[in-house]
């Protein structure tokens, strides 16, 4: 078990040290200079001549180091790391560590709230269509997911913001990350969310309701109630990997919702960053949610051993053999 | 199981709770009642008279100041990401928001007015001394004087590569402690106009401009909170040396999406809302409680030319490029009829608005087509024109919100013959492709207000940072360098027409239309007026609450 863990953790280590060089060499081969962006164009009027810009430039590019090859920029980059430290932002001067410590909460907070929705809608109409398969109330479930699946997240997050804001005056259109903002951008991302979770749930339960031991149970008199939780549990256990998964999605992939909400997360954070090829912060960026997303995934394999006694055995099984 | 669900109950609830709680809390108790009043005042108006809706509107506010009096939330697409006037773009931010001041100031005609400075006279060709307002204190209660000021200035010039052009120039010295005397490179230069610029703000060089307890500038507006690209908060300077505004704090927010910013607007939070995007106009219709101010900016959307491609190098191409466009019809696919149609770059500016319909009076395709005859382009069987088997080709590179007029002049241009391309992106791409030489043509809009010389030679000078195509014409260089010498205010305004007329007739960039600036302000706000500079002109003392 030990032996597995530290191997998992090795690997997950080796994962991250590719991504961030991957990462750090393919955004330096994306189009646009960051100190010419930072600055900005040389003036609302433009210059006759461009010496003292250019000079300028040439000298933010030095401070910064990146005037210097790739190889040297990701050496001293790692260095920081090791100490902890994720660089300066080129745009705002303040270290990327605070400026997503800052945000991170921000996002934590929404990922959280919308994966709780998304579990409960998932939970609630993913039973209530297996347990009436094929009848109105899963037609309707099922089309109300073909919709929320299909519906861009801008579509329908402005929808919601417009209702919401404009039409019922019960939701404040600002950019600050109070909890009374949160429950709006939560439901959007958890209903768009939702509906991956209401198909597996109800296919596993479909499958699992057809199980011989069901029908047995049913057989010698089983309240139904009590044979459907047994079932339920048994068709939970993917769920834990599409939850796993889908709050991964929520922490990197919610920056539309942020944008749209004006919710000062670490998406918004990211977008910013990258319209302004604000290198420092984009890395520090898809560091935190590369450690996140190996973290995640080492967490899933480890709760499934707890939650799946199969997987435990085999894997002792495996052990002593 | 029964505990998950439990767990996942609570969540549930707990994040749906916050829908009952819209107003509590810090600016959000503000907003969301100022959210309720607004519904009020719909409610009232839908039944009403439009003058009595426009009163239930004008209260509307006054119920939302009764918890927080005299905060006024302010929504742009970007606020400062640093609090040093230094930085890129922050000194347009501070002084947008009232906590910048500089020398001077332009006003809504393009009159250049004293702020800071008492008055400025030119004393012979290359010398101007500026007179400073009696007691004028920095937020610290330092006094602002003649070292004070050109500590500042200094410090723009050797930090700020924004202030460049307006400083470059400059050679500042001390006569009193009231008293700067300015020496130019350049005879004639307009310093007070120079001076005027946000670039120039004046601020404390002694003091660390980076955080709120240390930054010291002079304005109406203190900051009193920052967050770095979400908001800044400032409070009314109770020291200030001028006329002060009837509001006590400001939120100046940024929200970055232009459509969450117009519902912002349309919801009663955000008082003010800059940038409104043209799209979104619609959506303003019947709203008794916003109206939009719109003053054309004095900058044009204009397409740059890449003189070094084979088909461009034709001044008849180009011409026949100019001829072909009906302004009329851009402005109204792409600008949602905000806007007049210019036909030469400098015209955009209130002062050459003469030149407006100068060359091009008129959308000519007859013309266009026999100018491309002309040039050897024939009309082949499938709509295109060739030339020697060649395709004339025409790849227009846009940016930001400029896709829909791309798609415009596409249109117009197909029409022509021409096999018009569009390419939408990132600016990053139209960088990139501009320095490898790989353009064609580029949409962009550069500011027509300020000296006229370091207008037009930023734009058309060989030198010209502007110059992205490479134009080089004898004439119009010999009129920049009459330009540069002329003393007389008349003579520069005659030689600027010249040179804007002879660039048009040479058609490296088509003129378009003046790029539309829409602020959307509630009803409940008085004071705040159009301004070809709007983005630096938002905060006066002129700002007041309409109830009171």
């Amino acid at each position: 078990m030990q032996r597995m863990f530290l191997r998992k953790l090795t690997g997950a280590g080796i994962t991250l040290l590719c991504a961030t060089l991957i990462l750090f060499v393919l955004i330096r081969l994306a189009p646009g200079d960051p100190v010419k962006l930072h600055l900005g164009p040389s003036s609302d009027v433009a210059l006759d001549s461009t010496e003292a810009y250019d000079q300028r430039v040439a000298e933010l590019r030095t401070q910064l180091g990146l005037d210097r090859s790739i190889f040297a920029q990701y050496t001293t980059w790692m260095k920081r790391l090791l100490q902890l430290d994720l660089g300066t932002s080129i745009h705002t001067g303040r270290a990327v560590g605070s400026e997503l410590a800052d945000r991170l909460p921000a996002t934590l907070a929404l990922a959280v709230a919308a994966l709780a929705i998304q579990l409960a809608l998932g939970l609630v109409l993913g039973t209530a269509s297996a347990l009436k398969a094929d009848r109105l109330q899963d037609n309707v479930i099922r089309l109300a997911c073909v919709v929320l699946a299909s519906a861009p997240a801008f579509v329908i997050g402005l929808f919601l913001l417009s209702f919401f804001a404009v039409s019922l005056h019960v939701y404040d259109i600002s950019n600050e990350a109070r909890p009374e903002r949160l429950w709006l951008p939560a439901v959007t991302l958890g209903a768009m969310g939702a509906p991956n979770l209401i198909r597996i749930i109800r296919a596993n339960l479909l499958a699992e309701l057809g199980q011989p031991y069901v029908l047995s149970a049913l057989s010698r008199g089983l309240a139904r109630k009590l044979v459907v939780r047994h079932a339920l549990r048994n068709a939970l256990l993917p769920v834990v990997t599409v939850a796993a998964l889908s709050f991964i999605g929520l922490i990197g992939g919610a920056v539309v919702i942020e944008s749209i909400f004006s919710w000062p997360g670490i998406g918004k954070y990211a977008l910013d960053s990258i319209l302004l090829k604000d290198y420092p912060a984009i890395q520090g960026y898809a560091l935190v949610v590369i450690a996140m997303v190996v973290a995640i995934h080492l967490l899933v394999d480890v709760v499934y051993l707890f939650l799946d006694p199969r997987i435990r055995r085999g894997r002792e099984g495996d052990v002593h053999a | 199981m029964r505990k998950i669900m439990l767990a996942l109950f609570l969540i549930v609830i707990i994040t749906i709770m916050g829908c009952g709680n819209g107003d509590n809390g810090g600016n959000g108790g503000k907003g969301g009642k100022g959210g309720k009043g607004n519904n009020q005042a719909n409610n009232a108006s839908a039944s009403a008279e439009p003058s009595t809706a426009s009163a239930a509107a004008s209260e509307a506010p006054s119920a939302a100041n009764a918890s927080n009096p005299q905060e006024l939330i302010v929504a742009g697409p970007d606020i400062a990401a640093s609090l040093d006037p230094v930085q890129p773009l922050t000194s347009s931010y501070l002084r947008l928001i009232g906590a910048g001041e500089a020398l001077f100031k332009v006003n809504a005609e393009g009159e250049v007015e004293p702020e800071l400075a008492e008055g400025a006279t030119e004393t012979d060709a290359t010398t101007w001394e500026i007179k400073l307002k009696e007691g004028i204190r920095f937020w610290s209660g330092e006094p602002i004087d003649a070292d004070a000021v050109i500590a500042s200035l200094e410090r723009s010039r050797k930090l700020d590569v924004q202030a460049l052009p307006f400083l470059d120039d400059l050679r500042l010295s001390k006569i009193d402690d009231r008293t700067i005397r300015v020496q130019t490179t350049r005879e004639h230069l307009p310093v007070p106009l120079n001076l005027s610029y946000y670039q120039t703000i004046i601020h404390n060089a002694e003091a660390k401009q980076d955080s709120v307890e240390t930054m010291d500038l002079s304005g109406m507006y203190k900051v009193v909170e920052f967050v770095p690209k979400q908001k800044l908060v400032l409070e009314a300077n109770d020291n200030y040396w001028g006329e002060k505004s009837g509001i006590q704090r400001i939120v100046f927010e940024e929200i970055k999406d232009e459509q969450t910013r117009v519902l912002s607007s349309l919801s009663g939070r955000s008082h003010v809302v800059l940038n409104v995007p043209v799209t979104s106009l619609a959506q303003f219709g019947g709203n008794p409680d916003v109206e939009l101010v719109s003053a054309p900016a004095a900058n044009t959307q204009t397409v740059y030319l890449n003189l070094r491609q084979p088909q461009l190098s034709d001044v008849k191409v180009r011409q026949a490029l100019s001829w072909g466009l009906n302004r009329e019809e851009l402005i109204t696919l792409a600008a949602e009829g905000q806007g007049e149609p210019v036909a030469t770059w400098l015209s955009s500016n209130p002062a050459y608005a003469e030149a407006r319909n100068a060359v091009y009076d008129k959308f000519d395709r007859d013309r266009a087509a026999k100018l491309l005859e002309e040039a050897g382009w024939s009309l082949g069987k499938d709509g295109i024109r060739y030339k020697d088997g060649k395709p004339l080709v025409l790849r227009l590179m846009t940016w930001g919100g400029d896709k829909a007029l791309g798609e415009a002049l596409q249109n117009q241009w197909t029409q022509l013959g021409v096999k018009a391309e569009v390419q939408h992106g990132d600016y990053s791409l139209i960088e990139t492709a501009r320095e490898s030489g790989n353009w064609d043509a580029v949409i962009e809009a550069w500011s027509t207000f300020g000296d006229e010389f370091a207008l037009l030679s930023g734009q058309y000078s060989p030198e010209g940072s502007a110059n992205y195509g490479g134009y080089n014409d004898e004439r119009t260089n010999e009129l920049l360098a009459e330009l540069e010498q002329a003393s007389d205010a008349k003579m520069r305004h005659e030689l600027a027409l010249r040179i804007n007329e002879r660039v048009a007739e040479q058609a490296p960039v088509l003129s378009l239309f003046p790029r539309p600036q829409i602020t959307a302000v509630s009803k409940s706000l008085q004071g705040l007026a159009p301004h070809f500079r709007q983005f630096e002109n938002v905060v006066s003392a002129k700002l007041a609450w309409a109830s009171n």
